[in-house]
């Protein structure tokens, strides 16, 4: 019992936005019953537990690594693949700090956030269609769509979701859903991989009318893996209107006394620090390469061994689930590592292991090397994130550490447009292999002296001081 | 004595080693992943990796005066084709053959369903949308065969080729 008062205060301080009390009602629904010595939860929990468990299941039907092949199958070049992929990034970060702003001036709208949930299952709905009809111009709406309403419905459940379930009363699967989210997925996208391989390959043609327009709709495995998810992401949102918010007294809001981004003072520590500002552009440069990266590795494995192995999904699904379940141990070996070495020099580390992936692709593109490089690009990619996070911990006061975080996101908007349109560009001029070289020199040899710099320009000041 | 120091100490090593260290155990790193099919096989695509069933499968462009035909291609915009002619120069039957047009806006695959016996030849026509692709980089016709328990096969290396400008 000790432990749920813990774990709730700690809740408390966490939600920061409004004081929640719940209804007398909701109290004894609520209850948290330990005299049978076996816990009892409330129904919110198993219908939170059922939303959450059908939205793993259709990310993993319908994850971005297919949609990326597909997104070939159906027509497109690598420059529309990469500049889509890229402006869905600019988007979400557009969307993310409107809805920050949103969520501070007005509360979070959980109206807003129900029915982006059903719109997102439709925008999943419109991806299929357009798979079915091969209409590029469609896949590219859906995929917008679906990427915006993703960022919106995902930033607005999560404090709904904290909002109305206390962490004592989530249970013990759906307090590690983090973990255990990322096995249903990877276990779905892997039998999504095996419909898509072994399901209607042929390609099912059924033609329709519709309002004297003849249309010819081609089903198979890979449709029906997204006709699936599509389904559960709805059944998902459903769900989400069957939960019953809790009644709320608002409380004066924390994050209003936040400082403004656009505040005088945090525009002086961010271009005032020549070490944050070099810090800032490799930050840019490692995730502007990043996104052209896993734009096209799942195309590349797919084209390259298509009839090898496991079959073309199947190999894709195989090679990120190991960087799916790599992410959960590079935190962990990152926050031990940092200690031992320091965080300058991990970030130095992070970013050679990321620039193996792309090397590899081109230097030795086997199964095998293509797994192992994979396992050590989401290290090192997890090593970069913890790093830079401690190291703007030590660079920034408290104060402006969030602003700071929402601005370089903001700031990274321009570069997006410039450097990922070109980046997509040369990958549809030059062949893939060759690219995937470009991207692993840019990474080893432009972003990793840029860190040394960092490095010695952050001794020199510690020596003066 | 001054062994045991250095694993006692508290002291931790400059930044600047640091870094040097861990770039040496990246780069080591890196130089093991990019050498690993070498030494123990990975799933590379050589002739030598492919199904054994593909090795006496050979598929080339129809030839004429022992040169082969390049594709005509004809019709306009959504309305357009690609003719070719293919013969089965290998030992087992053709069961279907993989079109992959690579073009200036995507790549357009399409699969024939009728194959060709050994020793023969077709002509066939297929649709192609000059709308959608633009104008054709490179055509490639990849045999595919059953192998026990009716299973298709692709055999990658030994179908037939075309390059713009050749």
């Amino acid at each position: 019992m000790k432990k749920g008062v813990r774990e709730k205060r700690r809740t408390d301080k966490e939600s920061s936005v409004e004081i929640i009390q719940p209804a007398p009602a909701d109290e004894q629904l609520l209850a948290l019953s330990e005299s049978a010595g076996k816990k009892k939860y409330p129904k919110q929990t198993t219908k939170f537990l059922a939303k959450e468990i059908l939205d793993r299941i259709g990310y993993g039907l319908s994850s971005q690594q297919f949609i990326n092949i597909l997104f070939i199958l159906i027509g497109a070049n690598y420059f529309i693949i990469g500049t889509i992929n890229g402006l869905k990034m600019v988007l979400g970060v557009i969307i993310s700090f409107l809805l920050e702003k949103y969520a501070v001036a007005k509360g979070i709208s959980k109206r807003l956030m129900k029915f982006s949930a059903v719109l997102f299952a439709f925008s999943v709905f419109l991806l299929t269609l357009a798979i079915g009809l091969q209409s590029l111009a469609l896949f590219i709406t859906a995929i917008l769509l679906g990427g915006i309403l993703a960022i919106l419905y995902g930033n607005l459940y999560q404090d709904w979701f904290k909002e109305n379930l206390e962490m004592e009363f989530r249970g013990h699967f759906l307090q590690k859903i983090s973990y255990y989210g990322l096995l249903i997925t990877g276990a779905s996208m892997l039998a999504g991989a095996y419909l898509a391989d072994n399901f209607l390959s042929e390609g099912k043609s059924i033609p329709f009318n519709l309002l004297n327009f003849k249309f010819d709709l081609n089903i198979r495995g890979y449709s029906i893996a997204f006709a699936i998810a599509a389904v559960l992401f709805l059944i998902s949102a459903i769900i989400i209107f069957l939960i019953k918010d809790k009644p709320k007294i608002k409380a004066e809001s924390e994050k209003s006394k936040e400082l403004s981004i656009l505040s005088a003072g945090v525009r002086a520590k961010l271009f005032g620090d020549k070490v944050i500002v070099i810090l800032l552009v490799t930050s840019s440069l490692v995730s502007i390469c990043q996104t052209l990266g896993a734009s096209y590795y799942g195309i590349f494995i797919y084209q390259q061994f298509n009839n090898t192995g496991y079959g073309g999904f199947t190999n894709v699904a195989i090679i990120f689930l190991i960087a799916l379940l790599t992410s959960v141990v590079g935190p962990v070996v990152t926050q031990y590592n940092s200690r031992a070495y320091g965080k300058f020099p991990m970030l130095v580390f992070g970013t050679l292991l990321m620039a193996i992936m792309p090397l590899t692709f081109y230097y030795n593109p086997t199964l095998l090397a293509i797994a192992l490089a994979t396992f050590l690009s989401t290290i090192g990619a997890s090593i970069c994130g913890v790093a830079y996070g401690m190291l703007i911990g030590e660079l920034i006061h408290e104060d402006y550490k969030k602003p700071f975080v929402k601005l370089s996101g903001v700031l990274t908007i321009l570069p997006y447009l410039i450097f990922v349109p070109l980046g997509a560009y040369f990958a549809q001029e030059m062949e893939l292999p060759l690219f995937f070289l470009l991207l692993g020199l840019i990474l080893a040899i432009a972003v990793m002296p840029l860190y040394f710099l960092i490095i010695l320009m952050y001794n020199l000041r510690k020596e003066k001081i | 004595m001054k062994k045991m120091k250095i694993f006692t100490s508290k002291k931790g090593i400059s930044p600047l080693v640091a870094t040097v260290i861990l770039i040496a155990f990246a780069v080591a790193l890196g130089a093991v992943v990019m050498n690993l099919g070498a030494t123990i096989g990975g799933s590379k695509i050589s002739p030598l990796m492919e199904p054994s069933e593909c090795q006496a499968v050979s598929m080339d462009l129809l030839k004429s005066n022992d040169k082969p035909q390049p594709p005509t291609f004809g019709g306009s915009g959504s309305e357009g084709f690609i003719e070719f002619g293919l013969e089965n120069i290998g030992q087992k039957r053709v069961e279907k053959i993989r079109i992959s047009v690579l073009a200036e806006r995507g790549t357009y695959v399409t699969d024939l369903s009728d194959g060709i016996e050994v020793a023969s030849q077709i002509k066939r026509r297929v649709p192609y949308d000059y709308n959608k692709y633009g104008n054709v980089d490179s055509i490639s016709w990849t045999p595919m065969i059953y192998k026990k328990g009716n299973e298709l096969v692709t055999c990658n290396q030994r179908g037939a080729k075309y390059q713009a400008g050749d």
